[in-house]
């Protein structure tokens, strides 16, 4: 079964407040998706539903070809979730915990994986060898967190969730984590649905990035397609006789064609910088949020 | 050969209360290229210079000039 997540028109209301209007998307295995979007979009809405925690208004959703609204313990053992903050076990020692939780996953070792994870190997992967015999309370943050992420992978997991799982990490940290993704992703094929508000995170990770404003999806698609799907100018930067210019070109190429036309070799340190991720997605958002105020409030389509 | 173009950026984005941010956008610059264009640092191609003149609805010579912008008087500068 190659596809791993299928959404189509998710909708979710809670009393008379629309949180999600139509959400559709895919995940094939293997993939690294990631969920951009403001704060209060429905991100962590939209992971709850797929985790099978939080029932839907309306849609059709498959999550490893189940309805997560009826996934048994079965299916449940194929997925890990890393939540957003997440301070228990603060008595346990790493090794113990992580021995004890796998246990659960036992009974559920197919002949092409084996559950759990081998807890030696699993330490080594997220880094917490040296912390082995540590209480969780006694970890660093960064530590801590990649505990949650050694727990919510503990049991081999196909398909994980992890919501905004660097927040707090320092840049080493980060660089560490997102090691272990490319590695869960390409080595293991494990597919990835995260949550993050670091932009360049989502473009080192992401093969797909959804962006999710005012209910929907508004856009779907590597960091270089939204990018070039985004109406924003390229910025074009050049000297000539010492002296520094800027332009800001809808279409670069042609600037610059005629600016060597003009100019031949006096052009010089020139420099054409396209939008970046987070200039793409803040313009998205703000043409996203612009749109739903001009639709006429109380109607639900 | 120094061919420096003087602008008054800063001050006409003072007196409207419009942020860098917002002119960057609104240009389609970098946030910092703002501050390089206002400190001279970066001469606008002309298309730039007019379309600034034109998000600020003054003609191109209120804010761009071959010559040093007179200081301005107690007048211009009231909080």
């Amino acid at each position: 079964m190659d596809c791993v997540l299928d959404v189509c028109d998710l909708r979710m209301r809670y009393g008379k407040v629309d949180v999600l209007t139509g959400v559709s998307f895919t995940a094939r295995r293997g993939e690294v998706l990631v969920l951009l979007g403001p704060n209060g979009a429905g991100k962590t809405t939209t992971i709850e539903v797929l985790e099978g925690f939080r029932l839907r208004s309306a849609g059709r959703v498959s999550v490893l070809g189940s309805d997560p609204a009826h996934g048994g313990e079965a299916w449940r053992a194929r997925i890990g979730v890393v939540l957003q903050s997440w301070r228990d076990h603060g008595r346990w020692q790493v090794r113990e915990l992580l021995a004890h939780l796998g246990r659960y996953y036992a009974p559920y070792s197919t002949p092409g994986l084996t559950r759990p994870w081998d807890v030696d190997d699993l330490l080594e992967t997220v880094g917490l060898t040296e912390q082995a015999g540590k209480r969780a309370r006694h970890l660093s943050g960064g530590q801590r967190r990649r505990l949650d992420v050694a727990i919510g992978i503990v049991g081999r997991p196909e398909l994980l969730f992890l919501d905004e799982p660097t927040a707090g990490f320092d840049p080493e940290a980060r660089g560490e984590f997102h090691d272990l993704v490319h590695r869960l992703s390409d080595l293991e094929e494990v597919t990835i649905l995260l949550t993050t508000h670091d932009l360049d995170e989502a473009e080192r990770l992401a093969d797909r990035i959804l962006i999710l404003a005012g209910g929907t999806i508004i856009a779907d698609g590597s960091a270089d397609e939204l990018s070039r799907a985004a109406s924003t100018r390229s910025e074009v930067r050049w000297s000539r006789d010492g002296q520094r210019f800027v332009h800001a070109a809808e279409d670069a190429t042609a600037f610059v064609r005629d600016l060597f036309r003009q100019y031949g070799e006096s052009v010089q340190d020139l420099e054409v910088r396209r939008a970046s991720l987070e200039e793409t997605y803040m313009a998205m958002v703000r043409e996203a949020e612009a749109g739903a105020a001009r639709r006429p409030l109380g109607v639900v389509t | 050969m120094n061919e420096a173009i003087y602008n008054r950026i800063a001050m006409l984005r003072a007196e409207r209360g419009i942020s860098r941010r917002e002119l960057a956008d609104a240009l389609g610059v970098h946030y910092q290229t703002i501050g390089y264009l206002e400190r001279g640092e970066y001469s606008p191609s002309l298309h730039l210079a007019l379309r600034i003149s034109a998000h600020f609805e003054v003609p191109v010579e209120v804010i761009f000039s071959t010559d040093p912008f007179p200081r301005l008087g107690a007048a211009a500068t009231r909080a």
